[in-house]
């Protein structure tokens, strides 16, 4: 996600009601043709970048994903031993229903090394190698940055005008701690 | 022997070397710097950084040189001996170490020059506080400092001018820290720093991109570079790449004469110098020192009194982290901005160290990630989460003040040598229960702030890390017997050798010494031009 993209994040679409998120960016606010949309059956058994952006779309809840963050991560999941994992995740994924978040869950758990592996992978940019070692991915596009985009700068990216900090995020409410 | 020669030979090209060079090369004097590393770039570090894996790292944007390793955690290049380990960082590059810093930029306090004469430990300096105070002034318009008007914060270090900037207004979390704090038992100020609030020096204004830290990726924050340009367009000859290895003594006075050092390639390498300033850091500095024996310094250069190498300290820390009962966005603006002061000097001096707790301004985006993966949340509940904990999760740290003692020392090893066969430092450090007991109390402290502060979830750190806060080792004072230096900077031993740096620290305080380290500087380059001119 370059700046302006993260700037052009509508900030009031993420607070709605205390803490919670802007629909927009979850399977519940995603258009509801590609919501509904079951993912196909891979053609030749191959998970291609379209089908990996898919089976991440339906494990994050995110749709923006960035394809270049997705082709990097692809290719470091599979160089780190997790191809077949994930064409196995992907097939699972598919047989769940596109709104039945636990079916999706439940499928995830089935495949646990490479669903982690995958979500650690878009939400903090890296894959763990066989020798014990984390490949970098991404950093600027990683979803643990975007999730925060209105409220706090990626670290070494300029965070606005100068003294800006001064003043809490421009959101409606203040976030407040999740209840019970 | 036929060897360059120069006026004055600077070895060592961070914040005191760098002062040193500017004010004697604006002089007019000849000057030469010799820097172990090569020449860094702003933009290629902050491109190393983004593509770091582990971005807490904060030396790991600095590999360092076969021929200039450095300190740092994933480094083996000082040899510890234990029993406790020192874990220090610093870069060898032009420049030093400001790469890398808070940019915190404290004055030491009156009573920090009179220790035992106060509290009945440690050292007291041969100078000071009001003998150091006009250069304090230099140092800070030098490097830009931004400070609180002193009518409205009184950091308890008398001042002769206001601060050269206005001090940057606090981030929301700084401000409900010192809201919360202030009348319950501690004393929040705000920070003096080395970082822009306009455009200072030709440099541009803090924009808060929160990476003070391996990086400031504008240049808003001081770093020594700002003074190798400066001593360079004045006339000051940088030789980068160039190890010391050797002081040179003249044949027939206590004169040091010159400095041998090595390229990348092995070879060695010579310059004479009338007058040497040794500011390589407080641990290559004595190095290159006890390095330097011969027949006639069989202790090494400088070295009458056996101290070289011994004192170390450094400011040993403790840390906490808790989850702040609301949402305060740790992470928008600079790194750090506040300090609890209250604890800088008091009876308790006598047994237990100053210390000073500072928060820390900084979003652990990957610490809550991957603990909330960890735990198997997914989803909207995995990206709520997020939000809601690095929103709020805070840590504190501390530096507390160490004595000093001879038997906390570096030497250079003879069993380890780096890669141009010059011998690795090896440090012999034990922490003592001066820190231990003060660090039981800090941690009573964090949590009595923890509970002000509504925080759940508190987690002390486990045991002490460095600050690569490097003092002492050529320790100064009024006694040729027991310290290396005079009050000047000036070896007790060699009349035209002179020490910059936090080395020469009589104490350690418990405040970042940079600010003090500049100053220092400023003076000993005053007290040479005078007496060279």
């Amino acid at each position: 996600m370059t700046e302006a993209a993260r700037a052009g994040i509508d900030r009031r679409a993420f607070v709605t009601g205390g803490f919670a998120l802007g629909a927009a960016l979850f399977l519940g606010g995603l258009p509801a043709a590609r919501a509904a949309m079951p993912l196909p059956p891979l053609p030749g058994g191959v998970l291609d970048g379209a089908a990996f952006l898919a089976l991440s779309t339906r494990l994050t809840g995110h749709d923006d994903l960035d394809e270049d963050l997705g082709r990097s991560l692809r290719a470091a999941l599979t160089d780190a031993g997790h191809g077949t994992g994930l064409v196995a995740l992907y097939g699972a994924v598919a047989k769940a229903a596109p709104d039945d978040e636990a079916a999706i869950a439940a499928a995830a758990a089935g495949q646990d090394a490479a669903a982690r592996a995958l979500l650690r992978g878009w939400y903090v940019g890296l894959v763990r190698m066989p020798d014990g070692s984390d490949r970098l991915v991404g950093y600027e596009d990683v979803l643990m940055g975007a999730v925060l985009a209105d409220v706090i700068p990626l670290r070494s990216f300029c965070g606005g005008d100068p003294h800006f900090w001064a003043e809490p995020p421009d959101l409606d409410d203040l976030p407040l701690r999740p209840r019970g | 022997m036929s060897m360059e020669e120069t006026d004055i030979l600077v070895v060592g090209s961070g914040v005191a070397g760098s002062l040193v060079a500017w004010r004697l090369a604006g002089q007019g004097r000849k000057v030469t710097i010799l820097e172990a590393g090569p020449r860094l770039d702003r933009s290629d570090l902050v491109e190393r950084y983004r593509q770091l894996v582990d971005k807490d790292d904060y030396m790991a944007p600095y590999p360092g040189e076969p021929h200039a390793p450095e300190a740092g955690d994933g480094s083996d290049y000082i040899v510890e001996n234990g029993p406790d380990r020192y874990g220090t960082q610093y870069i060898r590059g032009v420049g030093g170490t400001t790469w890398h810093w808070a940019a915190a930029s404290w004055r030491l306090l009156p009573v920090d020059f009179r220790l035992k004469s106060a509290h009945g430990v440690g050292r007291d300096w041969p100078i000071g506080y009001e003998d150091i105070e006009p250069w304090y002034q230099r140092a800070e318009l030098a490097m830009g400092v931004a400070g609180p008007d002193p009518k409205a914060e009184d950091l308890g270090s008398p001042r002769s001018a206001p601060y050269p900037q206005k001090a940057l207004p606090l981030s929301y979390m700084d401000r409900q820290f010192a809201e919360r704090l202030n009348g319950n038992g501690f004393q929040v100020v705000t920070e003096p720093v080395a970082r822009n609030y306009d455009i200072y020096d030709d440099r541009p204004p803090c924009c808060g991109n929160n990476n003070c830290m391996p990086i400031c990726p504008i240049g808003a924050q001081y770093a020594a570079e700002v003074h190798v340009a400066k001593a360079e367009e004045a006339g000051a000859r940088l030789i980068e790449n160039a190890v010391a290895h050797e002081v040179l003594v003249d044949a027939g006075s206590r004169r040091v004469a010159g400095v041998r050092y090595k390229t990348p390639d092995g070879q060695s390498h010579a310059i004479a110098a009338k007058i040497v300033v040794l500011a390589a850091n407080g641990i290559e500095t004595p190095k290159l020192m006890l390095l330097s024996a011969s027949e006639r310094l069989p202790g090494g250069l400088a070295n009458s009194s056996g101290m070289v190498g011994r004192n170390l300290m450094d400011h040993p820390a403790i840390a906490v982290s808790f989850l702040w009962d609301r949402p305060v966005f740790p992470g928008r603006g600079p790194q750090e901005m506040t300090s609890v002061v209250n604890f800088r000097d008091g009876g308790f001096r006598a047994t237990q160290a100053a210390k000073k707790l500072h928060l820390g301004n900084v979003a652990d985006y990957r610490g809550v990630t991957e603990a909330l993966l960890a735990a198997g949340r997914r989803g909207p509940e995995l990206d709520r989460g997020i939000r809601d904990r690095v929103a709020r999760k805070v840590a504190i740290s501390s530096f507390h003040e160490q004595l000093p003692d001879p038997a906390n020392r570096i030497r250079p090893s003879t069993g380890h040598r780096d890669a141009i066969g010059i011998p690795r430092p090896e440090v012999s450090y034990s922490i003592g229960s001066y820190v231990r007991d003060s660090a039981a109390h800090t941690r009573q402290a964090y949590d009595r702030i923890a509970a002000l502060l509504g925080g759940t979830e508190v987690t002390h750190g486990e045991g002490f890390t460095g600050s690569s806060h490097i003092m002492g080792t050529c320790i100064m004072g009024a006694d040729a017997k027991d310290s290396v230096v005079d009050g000047e900077g000036r070896s007790h031993d060699h009349p035209n050798l002179y020490i910059a740096g936090s080395s020469v620290f009589s104490s350690a305080a418990c405040v970042n010494p940079t600010l003090t380290i500049a100053a220092l500087a400023l003076r000993l380059a005053d007290t040479i031009g005078r007496q060279a001119g």
